[in-house]
């Protein structure tokens, strides 16, 4: 069965390029690019990951990542949160509000493709 | 109890010259039993006698007395902080065997509490400047795209031309993206370095050129000089925040001397003892325009040399004339038994007190707190402006003053000998050992 993703990211060529290369891995991919909507977005698709990047126009990554564990059918779903921060301060968020994992930018593309796969096993 | 570290040292200074007290009492003309009470802090010493004093002692009279912006024994407790080999219950005699020493060590002190402001300071503003984060955001994005997208041309060879075309175009514009976020951040840095490093704070600087000054500009008052051209030949003034802070304090300089012509200011001045509210009153200006013409009076006989602090309702400096003898921390927090601070709880009430400081000095201070019109932000924020203006209190009290509460003030707390002060912050350096 194809696996399903939702990617959330306003960089039109890191979309362009992550949703390559998860095509290229089998993967059906839907993207949506700002933090309005979001949850909506995942909430159509029924995706079995999340890929959400933390700088989002409209509302943080933060924000929609809340939104998605209180939701009673999308509390589950594994998210992987991407951010240009490294900071420390970050990461903590990202574990607080339940990030499954957690990706700095930038990263290699068989790092991305390992995680991925790694959540939906 | 505090000790009168004016007479201490002047005892130390007199015995490293081997001196007798009864050979200092006769050249500066006082009995040597007299002598021996100022030396052990009975008597104050101030005025002619103390530069009789300094100058049989061939010292300057700074080091004998305590000096402003919390004197040197006090710059040199703060040094001997965390130091426990400093004999600190020997300063007096140390500043008065080793005046010069003693100086160089306070410069140093003073020199680094600057530093450590500069380094907090641009640490704040690297880990806060709202651009610096954007640029170092975007930077990352367009790497991320860039090594993504040049991954996928390298790995995927069969890729359809189309797509390969698409990916090199990308590239193509996030490498120019990433080529101008380059020259802006290093633009940053270079401005950063230009601006800030190695240099004092803006107000540190604003201090140096109204220091260097003595707090007056008769050239400007006389129409001989003209703001620029003070501006631009201070050497002071390195950064852009230190000329900015100048100039609004010249500007208000001239027009408050447009208000008040000189010469006419210091005979209504005299006629009234200097107090600053009925100055106010004749005038018809607010209490912090007579506050800051009081404090900017050249140095004249019959005029009396006035310290002045101005705040705003944080209680963050704005601007400071420091008086001999009486303590105003740079740094750190001040004395929280100010009128200043009584003043902000009170605004539009003036509030008057007779200040002791712990060397047994009297100031007769006055504070205003008053609500200013600010144009932004809308809807309006009451804001405060405070000044507290304050005098030496010479021989006496004036009679007005006899009925005023009189304060026990001190320096920063840190370094205030004060035992049993409600008002108390933090433990004295000065704490009695257990």
């Amino acid at each position: 069965m194809v696996k399903h993703v939702v990617l959330i990211e306003d960089e039109p060529n890191i979309i362009e390029a992550i949703s390559f290369l998860l095509r290229q891995d089998g993967w059906q991919v839907t993207t949506h690019s700002q933090g309005d909507g979001a949850l909506e977005a995942v909430r159509e698709a029924a995706p079995d990951l999340v890929i959400l990047d933390v700088m989002l126009p409209g509302r943080s990554g933060f924000e929609v990542l809340q939104e998605l564990r209180q939701d009673p059918g999308l509390g589950n779903l594994p998210v992987l949160m991407l951010t240009a921060k490294g900071q420390a301060r970050d990461r903590e968020a990202a574990e607080r509000y339940g990030a499954s994992r957690y990706m700095t930018k930038p990263f290699s593309n068989s790092e991305m493709l390992a995680v991925v796969r790694e959540l939906v096993a | 109890m505090t000790r009168d570290l004016t007479g201490l040292r002047i005892r130390e200074r007199r015995k490293a010259l081997g001196l007798r007290q009864s050979e200092l009492a006769r050249i500066c003309g006082i009995s040597p039993s007299y002598l021996n009470l100022i030396e052990h802090g009975r008597r104050p010493v101030a005025g002619k006698l103390l530069l009789d004093i300094s100058s049989a002692l061939k010292v300057d009279v700074a080091r004998l007395s305590d000096e402003t912006d919390g004197g040197l024994v006090r710059r040199l407790q703060v040094a001997a902080q965390g130091n426990p080999g400093a004999e600190l219950d020997r300063v007096d005699e140390f500043i008065g065997r080793f005046p010069g020493w003693a100086q160089l060590i306070a410069r140093m002190q003073t020199r680094i509490d600057q530093l450590e402001q500069t380094i907090e300071a641009l640490g704040d503003r690297l880990s806060q400047d709202p651009h610096l984060t954007e640029t170092i955001h975007e930077i990352l994005s367009s790497v991320t795209a860039i090594h993504s997208t040049a991954s996928i041309l390298v790995q995927s060879p069969a890729m359809e031309t189309d797509q390969q075309r698409r990916f090199q175009t990308n590239i193509h514009q996030e490498s120019a993206r990433l080529s101008d976020l380059s020259r802006a951040l290093a633009g940053f840095f270079d401005r950063l370095s230009e601006e800030e490093v190695g240099h004092a704070l803006p107000l540190d600087e604003l201090d140096a050129f109204l220091a260097r000054h003595d707090y007056h500009f008769l050239t400007l008052e006389a129409g001989q000089a003209d703001v620029d051209a003070l501006i631009g030949e201070a050497p002071e003034l390195t950064s852009r925040g230190g000329r900015l802070l100048a100039r609004e304090f010249l500007e208000r300089y001239l027009a408050d001397a447009n208000k008040m012509p000189l010469a006419a200011f210091l005979e209504n001045a005299a006629a009234v003892a200097f107090d600053p509210i009925r100055l106010a009153r004749e005038y018809g200006v607010d209490f912090s325009d007579i506050c800051r013409r009081l404090a900017f009076l050249p140095a004249a006989v019959g005029v009396p040399a006035f310290g002045l602090i101005l705040c705003d309702g944080t209680g963050a400096i704005l601007l400071r004339k420091p008086l001999s003898g009486f303590s105003m921390p740079r740094y750190s927090p001040a004395c929280a038994l100010w009128p200043l601070y009584q003043a902000i709880s009170r605004p539009h009430l003036s509030v008057s007190a007779v200040l002791e400081t712990p060397e047994k000095q009297e100031f007769l201070a006055i504070a205003e707190s008053r609500y200013i019109d600010l144009e932004t932000p809308q809807p309006a924020v009451p804001v405060q402006r405070a000044s507290m203006l304050f005098r030496r209190i010479d021989s006496g009290l004036p009679e007005a003053s006899v009925a005023l509460p009189r304060i026990p003030v001190g320096p920063s707390c840190r370094i205030c000998p004060r035992s049993g002060c409600g008002a108390r912050r933090e433990p004295s350096i000065h704490a009695p050992s257990a």
